[in-house]
């Protein structure tokens, strides 16, 4: 999944997992665009924003959204 | 007249101004209090409001009532629970973000609870959007305010609403039955849910999160495409290189001026206390009691209010850091770092608070999701060197390195002070390290976090913080330290079978020193009887008696040292400072007692070992359990020993 600083893509689907829930209650649904704002380094988290709110995540927790090509 | 209390709730996502709603609201009338019938402790005020009383709770922000950290399990049960159901719920909801803090309001809903919607920050809304709060308040059938941050009159606003007649929700966001719901809900809390109820928890979710969409699309519009707020701060403190040097660069800002503003007002405290002992004890005619008031009551009371002005800089800093918004971008920076030591970027936040004091520190875990990394981040957060131990290793610095005449920035004493934090630092991360096989649970961790938009820090926030939290330190740390001050002077000062007065009897015959008197009363006093009887088991630090009832004391609370030393060192009447006394003093044999190899030792040992009775209570309450308390206690001490008795025996 290309994550690259300033990608805007379309959320899929969100992989099942248990913070599915939790991913979901945060804002992250299918349907919603996600823009890749800052990464950090050395695999560590990455900074998004959807709609109006700007989130971090682990790029393993990151890798439970699937995203339109 | 009605005589019950009512009990009113803030509640809502996490960043959305609530708790300076509840500041406004309460003044400082605010406490933390336990709630009933658990062991946690929450923000509550009780207020006046035309003749009746009312109780404001603050809850801990939350996302959903299927509640992931501790902070947010507290607060769901609290409006959950029967028991504790609040008469009233006043919702507060962010502006720039109302499709998703809606979701914790809709769940609420099913709950048939009297709530007010807040939303915060209308300044926000012009920007992006317009909403009909006429139209929201007829869908929703319940007040609806919208409110700003600069407005004056807030206060009016709220009591309003709390006065006026309540009203129930009668918009449906769900179609589940609420007690349907509600069961769900109280399995989710017991941790009784199974794979096909978190599927039917997750259709609830987006069924919510659907009728949320729908309200919000009848009553606002677009004004302006999603527009990108303000200055990019984030391109340059979460940059891979620039980030990570800002970052240092507050650190080490914080650290001198804590320590470099920190000192005037604790010499002025001081000599203040000082003054007034000497007052005190021109005044009092000679008797035991006066002694007991100015070497026992006052000097505990000193070493008290001494620690205020560090304390509170140091809040001061962290609080200031958390309400712009950066702390969540410490997270962000330090989380992959943290997670090698199986930490979490979100234990940062409690690292950080223990430079000012354990305490806070350790309730600040509440706010990781997993129980693993709370725990573990519990366990290790003591390890970083707070303000207690500070006046010992300012007095025993200054005992081991002479003052030194370079520029401020490559002081020898601030760096061995540096040091000294660092070795914390590491301390604690090594142990986290080695502490992680050690915990059983394995709920997963995730950082999954909102980043908040920077904001100017409201200053009453700030201070409202600063006061309770070294309020609460005085209070609570301060009675254990006074309490034990009074005891140590009452066995420093008695001895049995009469031998103070055998002592000055030989001192009129053989015409002693007073120097020599007060060392032969001090080593006879029950005081000195217990150095004598910990000696063996403390001789191979290269500690003797006397270090011993200070060390020994100091459990209870690390400052109690340094007030030990004194009254150990003054007893005698002797105003000389406590640095020169100790530089002079001697052992038994002649030879002098606090070597460089005794230095080291001694600030080794209260750099590792757990000396707060604070501490241990606090993590009895977070952890519900004495098993790990106990475990922290003797880990941490059992290293400090090692440490100590290693470093003395390669020095010496």
């Amino acid at each position: 999944m290309a994550l690259n600083k300033g990608n805007k893509k379309e959320i899929k689907q969100i992989l099942s997992s248990n913070i599915s829930l939790r991913l979901k209650e945060m804002g992250f649904l299918p349907g919603k665009e996600v823009e890749i704002l800052e990464r950090g380094i050395l695999n560590g988290p990455i900074l998004v924003q959807i709609e109006q709110t700007k989130l971090c995540l682990r790029l393993s927790e990151a890798n439970l959204i699937e995203l339109n090509p | 007249m009605n005589s019950k209390i009512k009990k009113i709730a803030f509640a809502g996502n996490p960043n959305t101004g609530k708790s300076t709603l509840f500041n406004k609201l309460t003044n400082l009338k605010q406490k933390t209090s336990n709630v009933p019938g658990t062991t946690v402790e929450l923000r509550v005020a009780q207020i006046n409001l035309g003749g009746e009383l009312y109780e404001i709770y603050d809850l801990p922000g939350t996302y959903s009532i299927f509640h992931r950290s501790e902070d947010e399990k507290v607060a769901t049960q609290l409006i959950t629970d029967k028991k504790t159901k609040p008469d009233l719920v006043l919702f507060v909801a962010d502006a720039e973000n109302l499709k998703r803090n809606l979701l914790y309001f809709a769940q609420l809903s099913s709950y048939k609870i009297p709530m007010v919607l807040i939303i915060n920050r209308e300044d926000l809304i012009h920007n992006h959007y317009s909403l009909d709060i006429e139209r929201l308040q007829n869908e929703l059938g319940i007040p609806v305010l919208l409110v700003s941050a600069f407005e004056k009159d807030i206060e009016q606003k709220l009591e309003n609403c709390i006065q006026k007649n309540s009203f129930l929700l009668h918009y449906n966001f769900s179609q589940n039955k609420p007690l349907e719901f509600q069961k769900l809900v109280e399995r989710h809390q017991k941790g009784k849910i199974d794979t096909e109820e978190i599927s039917g928890i997750e259709e609830d979710t987006l069924f919510r999160q659907k009728k949320i969409d729908k309200l919000l699309n009848n009553v606002s519009f677009s004004i302006k495409e999603n527009e990108k707020q303000g200055f990019n701060f984030d391109r340059y403190f979460l940059h891979p290189l620039w980030g990570y040097i800002f970052f240092f660069f507050v650190l080490y800002l914080v650290f001198q001026a804590v320590f470099t503003l920190a000192q005037w007002p604790m010499d002025l405290i001081d000599s203040g206390f000082m003054q007034i002992s000497k007052v005190v004890g021109q005044l009092l005619p000679e008797h035991f009691i006066s002694d007991l008031l100015t070497e026992g009551l006052i000097a505990g009371i000193a070493g008290v209010v001494i620690f205020i002005p560090q304390i509170a800089l140091l809040f001061f800093f962290i609080s200031i850091l958390e309400e712009t918004g950066y702390m969540s971008r410490i997270a962000f920076l330090m989380d992959k770092f943290l997670n090698l030591f199986g930490l979490s970027g979100k234990s940062s936040i409690s690292l950080m608070s223990a430079t000012a004091c354990a305490i806070p520190a350790i309730m600040a875990a509440r706010n990781i999701e997993s129980k693993k990394q709370r725990l573990l981040t519990m366990m290790v957060t003591p390890f970083m060197s707070c303000s207690a131990r500070l006046p010992v290793y300012t007095l025993l610095i200054g005992v081991m390195i002479p003052p030194s005449h370079n520029s401020w920035i490559f002081n020898s004493r601030g760096l061995a002070l540096m040091a000294l934090y660092l070795l914390g630092l590491f301390a604690s991360l090594v142990g986290a390290l080695i502490i992680q096989y050690f915990i059983k649970d394995k709920t997963p961790d995730f950082l999954v976090m909102e980043m908040p938009n920077y904001k100017k820090p409201k200053w009453r926030n700030v201070i409202t913080n600063v006061y309770l939290k070294s309020r609460s330190f005085v209070i609570e740390a301060g009675k254990i330290i006074v309490l034990v001050s009074i005891a140590l002077w009452f066995l420093a000062s008695f001895a049995p079978h009469n031998e103070h007065e055998k002592i000055d009897q030989l001192a009129t015959l053989h015409n002693l020193d007073l120097e020599e008197t007060s060392r032969m009363k001090l080593e006879t006093s029950y005081a000195g009887r217990i150095g004598k009887v910990i000696e063996p088991a403390i001789k191979p630090l290269g500690f003797n008696w006397q270090i011993g009832i200070a060390v020994f004391t100091s459990f209870a609370a690390r400052e109690v040292f340094v007030g030990t030393l004194n009254t150990l060192y003054s007893i005698d009447g002797d105003e000389k400072l406590l640095q020169e006394k100790i530089q002079n003093a001697k052992r038994d044999n002649g030879k002098k007692l606090f070597s460089p190899a005794v230095l080291v030792s001694l600030l080794l040992f209260y750099a590792f070992a757990l000396q707060c009775m604070s501490t241990l209570a606090v993590m009895y309450k977070e952890t519900k359990s004495f098993k790990w308390p106990l475990i922290q206690f003797l880990v941490m001490t059992g290293i400090a020993y090692l440490v100590s008795f290693i470093a003395f025996q390669i020095l010496s």
